[in-house]
């Protein structure tokens, strides 16, 4: 029985001193991973999700009902006959909450524990852009409670009010610009910033459209003052289309457009057939361009396409509009033929502005100019950008027929993930895509 | 040498008694071989021997006992009178089921009646007769409590084994397969994520079937402890074949397979491609087979690059239309080759068996391939008057192949075949379409398809151009060394090793529908471990009637797997995909570690041949509990769990008339365990690559998306599995019952078990609200709940030296609920498709916070109709789903669903993937030198959602859909619960909304996935006798056919089969995966 002592002093032995040299220092570390990184990897990784997602999944689920693309073939058959349910949408939901939002929030933290001013107010713009996307999408949505589950566990966040959120987006885009407006703390974006490469005034300018932007979404339920607030914005807008908030796309395989991977790996999906209706009766130049089938030589749809957050022509017809609304005709006839000329540049057409503005049902003049002028043009414009969506439901511009049934979805359902995994969440059956969301009422 | 192993025999009796006579004999098996080391064991005591070479023995029996029990691993134990006998001869059968000596944790042979729990054992020669490739899919129907899912019918392809239901919400649920003593890896890593790419194999892929001497099924906790939490899944105990002494003997095996597939899905053989009625050719791209009736149309003669007999014209005055079987002509006859060596043999101190084996198998599918080479060396010593053992095995194999695209992507080859219309030749008219480029690629380079290079690829073009090639490279063994200090103390060392390489491509040519752009994958994964033990054990009588033996030791499990993954994209020239001709790459090296240490004793007493008692206990470390945050505590990472069983042999107390044997076991055990995987406990930064499967792509539902770096910068995203740093240890609680009977002489066995268990605490990323910012969270509660029962039937019916038949019954029935998941978590997502996927789902609750409602694991949650679910007769949202319902229907005129079923907006629970019974029955029957064997495979229940026909319905390909045109009135109420009179017709629009499988419902294609199979029939004969002066000493011709009979009410194809391979969890999912296939084949097997 004397072995028996020995067996069990070497238990023991192995147990209590030998347990942590065996399993060592790093033993649950992923050594191919880091936890701790800089905020110039956070920031291109943020940026190339939202652009990605707003001229990808949104484009085409907004355009059915824009009628900017028409849905063809498989799945797209039945999303084209507002056929869309929640699990349609996990993915876009999942990339701006987690992959966009969250990573941003990160990038948030690191700045200003760093003091890097201009990274932290670069972070603020994206995710003011990135949440306003989310509710004019959805209506109300989780924006107070999120983000918070890695330091308070909140598995199910509350659904914040539409309204309020706005709230938050005009006091984020302050913070934004003061942010910007100071100095960079000694780490300033560069290359790494996609979209500006660190120049903080473009940055600063990004605010002031995206305000306009959301200004303008309220038109419904402030009225005038709407009109106001999104010129008041402008003062500080952009100069010309060089100051776009674009994002460059590239022909490596890795990097290739929304669009033309759509085209390329699915195609299932086609220019909308109202959309090239409305260029065909306008006679319209960018039929050569922007109504194009959809091939992989589309003219637009490059593997290297540039896709815009925002836009110098957005913001010309932003101005038209409040500009016509708040008594200014010629300001908004001005900024109406500028809104034009600029998307001709962009359609690949400049050279066919001033034929198309010696047309009378185009260049009305400053006294006929109508609203309908201004969305009409503003919807060929902006083409895929689902911008077009607000736009429609603020106006009811251009005038659209449903393609089923009698009415035309208003908003997105809820992802299918989110009613399965958090109990705030509207029920399925209480919200229907016709419902309207609280800036449409 | 042999006067030696006498007197040791003799020593090796102790405590002799007065009045002792010493008996004689000679054991052998049925063949006449001697057999060696046999145990002989005076009955009632302590008191034996084991035989020496020339299967000889002598033993000393006391005075008064008049049985001596003579037993063998592997063999049927038997009890022999030898009242008034000084000499015997016994022959021992191989393979019996029947009392016999069992392999238990860690390899310590038992008998079986000693056990208080259930094990199973599976023969060589059942193995050897189901005739498969995998050794796991021989398994499939031969024991209670095993379910065997194969992946696909596809080479090469994984099967997934589960013992009695899950304990796990999202990790491993495969049972733990442990050979010779030590473990062995059944990952499968995948490539590509799970829906899509092609069919893995997982690695116990890489046994050589031939080289199993048998196999243990250990079931309960009990059973299992020992072997720590992944013991909890059940263990499949693996022995060895070894050589035995006596001259040298080699056995021959050689083998060859024809399979054809074995059910195909209903299609449209009706209607021609085109849309609303019309035709429309491949040049339009159109995607659908809604075009006209084949008797409505005929060939103009035109030339029309898609078709040498012209364009489709309404009308017969043309040449009649012939419709194409794409479907015929795709698949070919698989044939698989097997080749099987072994070389053994010993003396009185070693022994040693030496094999090869190789098994070529060429599927069904064209240039789909699997290939496999085994070497195996096992060699054992005993030395030092049999005081010290020694032994090691050493397992080299090469196995891979070429594997086909499958499943949910537009290069899977069954997606473009199933949806190619009746008009369209995807062979262009050749018998050997896969050989002949103009088939499937115009002279451009762009592909021949029915959509006009749109859609899908043509199976023949993804057969040539985008292959998938894997070449593994594993070795395993074993190498254990025994000292016998005494009969109560020996000290053993085992040392398990296994690694692998596993270097994968998979290239995409320019011009797929998936990369058109053309892509390389150079995926190579290095896996090792080592299992080490260290053991003491011993055993005897401490008092009179009382025995005692027990084992104690420590384990250390260390397992590491790097992958190296490149990805290029973008090929700069067709005809040379490799890494070099892409224009973009981008690499991601991933490394997991984890170690696991463990303290275990286990003691067994044993009291009179009646009462058996086994208390164990482990102690675990587990690395994937260290909190990276924290000062390292040994205490956060250790975790006690322990086992006691009970086994009654109440037949030897009470005298039951016709009962042989009664015994009963109850037993109860826990089991801890550690994460399932390492680095739960952190949120790290991950650089996403271009659509790797994972939760951090930057894609959308549709595209390949993007990677990084991009544009010369790098990029990384919070991963969107959020770690949790503080985790405490899970734990299965298992409490079993079970009841031992035979009859008649040991003629008829009835075994039937009960067990309940429960597995808390669970650590799992479970799916969580994306607007927490995370996709999934590392949790540690919830809890799974499995009852289940088994009932093992054993019959005799005819035991002579001519004739023996048997028949098993293997019955098993488990359910596994959930009890709860994490607070605040409604639903668990396991795997599936956005429309319908496998959940587990937690119970339903009243206002009070009762449970009304639970559910099994992993259901099928999905879209429903609106059903009539109030008992007014109409259809409130916010009740529960009532599958029996009747439809409501919509009755507004002005929608475009005026007269269809309405959809639900609730997703809801519309199918339970879980099977409520399993049977098999096996057989096995000899005349003299025939012998038959069978097993009939019976799974009652289990739905499967048929995404297959739900798509082909889309499509207008499925069978279902040649009612086009036909007016009907669905069965169902108004909204307002009066019954439906409108007519409708059914046709594309239906079928192309909610009425096929890419509308908002899935109900409709949920079906019964019950089936009654002929898995397999075995007929061999022995010609040994006639070739005895050959120098054989048995030479076996077999004929083997497999699912040579299937039965099944589901539609689709083979209802075993499962998209999403071995490792998900998620089942129940069928979207074009390969088919399952029947197979006829020839062997012989010799020795000599």
């Amino acid at each position: 029985m004397k072995n028996f002592k020995y067996l069990f002093l070497l238990f023991g032995l192995l147990a209590f001193t030998a347990c942590e040299d065996y399993f060592g220092e790093n033993s649950n570390v992923d050594p191919d991973n880091p936890t701790v990184v800089t905020p110039n990897v956070i920031l291109p990784q943020v940026q190339a999700r939202l652009v990605y997602t707003y001229g990808g999944d949104f484009t085409r689920y907004v355009g059915l009902n824009t009628q900017t693309i028409d849905g063809i073939s498989r799945q797209f058959a039945v999303l084209g006959q507002y056929g869309i349910q929640g699990s349609d949408v996990d993915t876009p939901w999942a990339n701006m909450y987690s992959g966009t939002m969250q990573s941003n929030r990160r990038l948030a933290t690191i700045a200003q524990d760093g003091g890097f001013n201009h990274y932290e107010g670069i972070s603020v713009a994206l995710e003011s852009y990135a949440i306003l996307v989310v509710t004019d999408m959805w209506g109300d949505v989780p924006y107070s409670d999120a983000f918070k589950f890695d330091e308070v566990g909140v598995y199910s966040p509350q659904f914040d009010s539409q309204e309020s959120i706005y709230t938050a987006i005009f006091a984020n885009l302050d913070r934004a610009r003061a942010l910007l407006a100071s100095d960079d703390g000694g780490n300033a974006p560069g290359g790494d910033d996609l979209i500006y490469g660190g120049d903080a005034s473009k940055w600063i300018q990004f605010c002031n459209v995206l305000e306009a932007r959301a200004r303008l979404h309220l038109s419904k339920v402030n009225g005038s003052s709407a009109y106001s607030g999104a010129l008041a914005a402008l003062a500080g807008g952009f100069g010309s289309s060089s100051d776009n908030a674009g994002f460059p796309f590239g022909t490596p395989a890795t990097e290739n457009a929304p669009w033309f991977q759509y085209i390329e790996q699915r195609d299932d999906c086609e220019t909308g057939a109202t959309y090239v209706g409305i260029l065909e009766s306008l006679n319209d130049p960018r039929t050569a361009t922007y109504g194009q089938p959809q091939t992989n030589d589309h003219p637009i749809y490059t593997k290297d396409q540039t896709v815009n957050l925002l836009s110098f022509t957005e913001q010309e017809f932003i101005k038209a509009e409040a500009m016509l609304m708040t008594g200014d005709s010629d300001g908004a006839y001005a900024a109406y033929l500028s809104g034009i000329q600029s998307s001709m540049v962009e359609a690949l057409v400049p050279d066919e502005y001033d034929v198309y503005v010696a047309q009378s049902n185009v260049g009305v003049g400053a006294a006929n100019l109508t609203l309908e002028d201004v969305m009409t043009q503003k919807y060929i414009a902006l083409n895929t950008d689902p911008e077009v969506f607000a736009d429609w439901r603020r106006t009811n511009l251009p005038a659209l027929t449903p393609v089923t049934g009698t009415q035309i979805p208003r908003r997105l359902p809820y992802a299918q993930t989110e009613q399965f995994s958090n109990s705030n969440t509207p029920d399925a059956a209480s919200v229907s895509i016709f419902d309207r969301v609280w800036w449409d009422q | 040498m042999k006067k030696l192993l006498f007197t040791l025999s003799l020593v090796f009796v102790v405590g002799l008694v007065m009045g002792q006579r010493t008996i004689t004999g000679v054991i052998t098996d049925d063949s006449g071989e001697s057999l060696i080391g046999a145990n002989v064991l005076a009955e009632g005591t302590t008191t034996g021997t084991i035989t020496d070479i020339d299967g000889s023995f002598s033993l000393s029996v006391p005075a008064g006992i008049n049985t001596i029990i003579i037993s063998y691993t592997g063999y049927e134990t038997k009890n022999i009178d030898i009242t008034g006998l000084n000499t015997v001869t016994i022959t021992l059968s191989e393979g019996r089921v029947l009392d016999e000596v069992v392999v238990t944790a860690l390899g310590i042979s038992r008998d079986e009646k000693a056990l208080g729990y259930a094990v199973q054992t599976v023969s060589s020669k059942t193995i050897s007769d189901a005739n498969t490739v995998s050794a796991i899919d021989a398994l499939a129907g031969a024991a209670a409590g095993v379910q065997v899912i194969s992946s696909s019918g596809a080479a090469g392809a994984s099967s997934r084994i589960v013992l009695r239901g899950q304990t796990s919400f999202n990790g491993d649920n495969e049972a733990l397969i442990v050979i010779d003593g030590v473990r062995m890896s059944n990952d499968e890593n995948s490539t590509e994520r799970t829906l899509g790419g092609v069919a893995y194999s997982n690695r116990a892929m890489d046994l050589n079937p031939n080289d199993i001497a048998n196999v243990s099924i250990l079931k309960g906790a009990a059973a299992t402890a020992l072997y720590g939490l992944e013991g909890a899944r059940g263990v499949i105990l693996i022995t060895t074949k070894s050589g035995k002494p006596g001259g040298v003997k080699v056995d021959f095996g050689a083998n060859m397979t024809f399979a054809r597939i074995n059910n195909v899905t209903g299609l449209n053989d009706e209607y021609v491609q085109g849309s609303n009625g019309v035709w429309a050719g491949p040049h339009t791209g159109a995607s659908g087979s809604w075009g006209p009736h084949k008797d409505d149309v005929s060939y103009d003669g035109s030339e029309y690059a898609y078709d040498n007999n012209g364009r489709l014209v309404a009308g017969g005055s043309g040449a009649p239309f012939v419709p194409y079987d794409n479907v015929e002509n795709f698949f070919g006859t698989g044939v698989t080759r097997s080749v099987n060596l072994a070389v053994s043999g010993g003396n009185e101190v070693s022994n040693y068996r030496f094999s090869f084996g190789n098994s070529n198998e060429q599927g069904v599918v064209p240039n789909n391939t699997f290939n496999r080479y085994n070497v195996g060396l096992k060699v054992g010593s005993t030395l030092l008057n049999d005081k010290l053992t020694v032994g090691f095995g050493a397992n080299y194999v090469n196995s891979g192949g070429t594997r086909i695209q499958q499943g949910s992507n537009t290069s899977g080859v069954m997606l473009g075949l199933l949806r190619t219309p009746i008009s369209f030749d995807n062979a262009n008219g050749f018998e050997n379409a896969e050989d002949e480029v103009s088939a499937y690629q115009f002279a451009d380079f762009s592909q021949r398809n029915y959509r006009g290079g749109g859609g899908y690829d043509n199976p023949f073009w993804i057969v040539n151009n985008a292959p998938f090639n894997d070449d593994v490279n594993r070795f395993f063994g074993n190498a254990n060394i025994t000292y016998e200090f005494s009969k109560w103390f020996s000290l053993n060392a085992t040392l398990g090793l296994d690694t692998y390489s596993d270097n994968r491509i998979q290239r995409f040519e320019i011009g797929s529908r998936t990369v058109p752009g053309g892509q390389v994958i150079e995926d190579n994964y290095i896996y090792s471990h080592t299992d080490f033990y260290f053991t003491a054990r011993g055993q005897g009588e401490i008092a009179p009637k009382f025995t005692l033996s027990y084992n104690a030791g420590i384990n250390l499990y260390n397992e590491q797997l790097k992958q190296n993954y490149i990805q290029g994209d973008g090929l700069n020239f067709p005809g040379f995909a490799q890494l070099g001709n892409t224009s973009s790459i981008s690499s991601q090296i991933s490394n997991t570690n984890q170690k696991t240490a463990g303290i275990f004793a286990s003691v067994d007493f044993g009291y009179d041949n009646f009462l058996y008692l086994t208390v164990s206990g482990r102690n675990d470390y587990s690395s994937t509990l260290i909190n990276p945050f924290a000062e390292f505590s040994a205490g956060d990472i250790s975790f006690f769990y322990p086992a006691a069983s009970l086994g009654i042999v109440f037949s030897e107390k009470i005298d039951i008339p016709g009962l042989s044997f009664g015994k009963l076991r109850v037993s109860y055990a826990e089991v801890g365990g550690g994460a399932p995987s390492p680095y739960l406990t952190s949120t790290p930064f991950i650089l996403p690559i271009q659509n790797a499967g994972s939760v951090n792509d930057v894609n959308d539902g549709w595209t390949n998306g993007l990677g990084f770096p991009f544009a010369g910068v790098s990029g990384f995203v919070l991963n969107g599995v959020a770690g949790n740093p503080v985790l405490k240890p899970s734990r299965t609680k298992d409490i079993e019952l079970g009841l031992d009977l035979r009859f008649m002489n040991d003629r008829i066995g009835l075994d039937i078990t009960g067990y309940s268990r429960k597995s808390v605490d669970q650590i799992i990323p479970i799916n969580i609200s994306n607007s927490t910012g995370f996709q999934r969270a590392v949790v540690n509660s919830g809890e799974l709940a499995t009852k289940g029962g088994e009932v093992v039937l054993t019959l005799n019916p005819i035991r002579t030296d001519k004739m023996d038949w048997n028949v098993g019954f293997n019955l098993s029935k488990w359910k596994t609920t959930v009890e709860s998941l994490p607070e605040g978590v409604p639903n668990q997502y396991l795997d599936g498709f956005s429309s319908t996927a496998a959940y587990n789902i937690a119970p339903e609750t009243d206002e009070n916070g009762v449970v009304t409602r639970t559910f099994e694991y992993g259901q099928l949650l999905g879209g429903a109709f609106q059903r009539v679910n109030t008992d007014n007769g109409t259809f409130d949202a916010s009740m529960p789903y009532n599958p029996d319902g009747l439809l409501v229907i919509n009755n507004d005129p002005t929608s475009s669903g005026y007269g269809f079923p309405i959809a639900d907006p609730t997703q809801r629970v519309i199918g339970n993937p879980n099977p409520d019974w399993l049977l098999g029955i096996n057989t096995t029957f000899r005349y003299d030198k025939i012998s038959v064997s069978a097993l009939f495979d019976i799974k009652e229940g289990g739905d499967i959602w048929n995404g297959t026909k739900g798509a082909l319905t889309f499509f207008g390909r499925s069978e279902l859909t040649e009612n086009r045109g036909t007016i009907t009135v669905f069965d169902g109420v108004l909204p307002d619960g009066t019954p439906n009179n409108i007519a409708v017709p059914l046709g594309q629009s239906w079928y192309q909304g909610n009425g096929g499988g890419f509308g908002t419902v899935a109900e409709h294609f949920i079906e019964d996935g019950s089936f009654r199979r002929l898995r397999y029939v075995t007929i061999a004969y022995d010609l040994g006798d006639v070739l005895s002066n050959a120098g054989f000493d048995r030479f076996t011709v077999s004929f083997t056919g497999r699912n040579l009979f299937l039965s099944t009410p589901y539609t689709g194809f083979d209802p075993e089969l499962s998209l999403v391979g071995s490792s998900s969890n998620g089942q129940g999912l069928d979207y074009f995966q390969m088919p399952n296939t029947r197979s006829f084949s020839i062997g012989l097997n010799a020795t000599f």
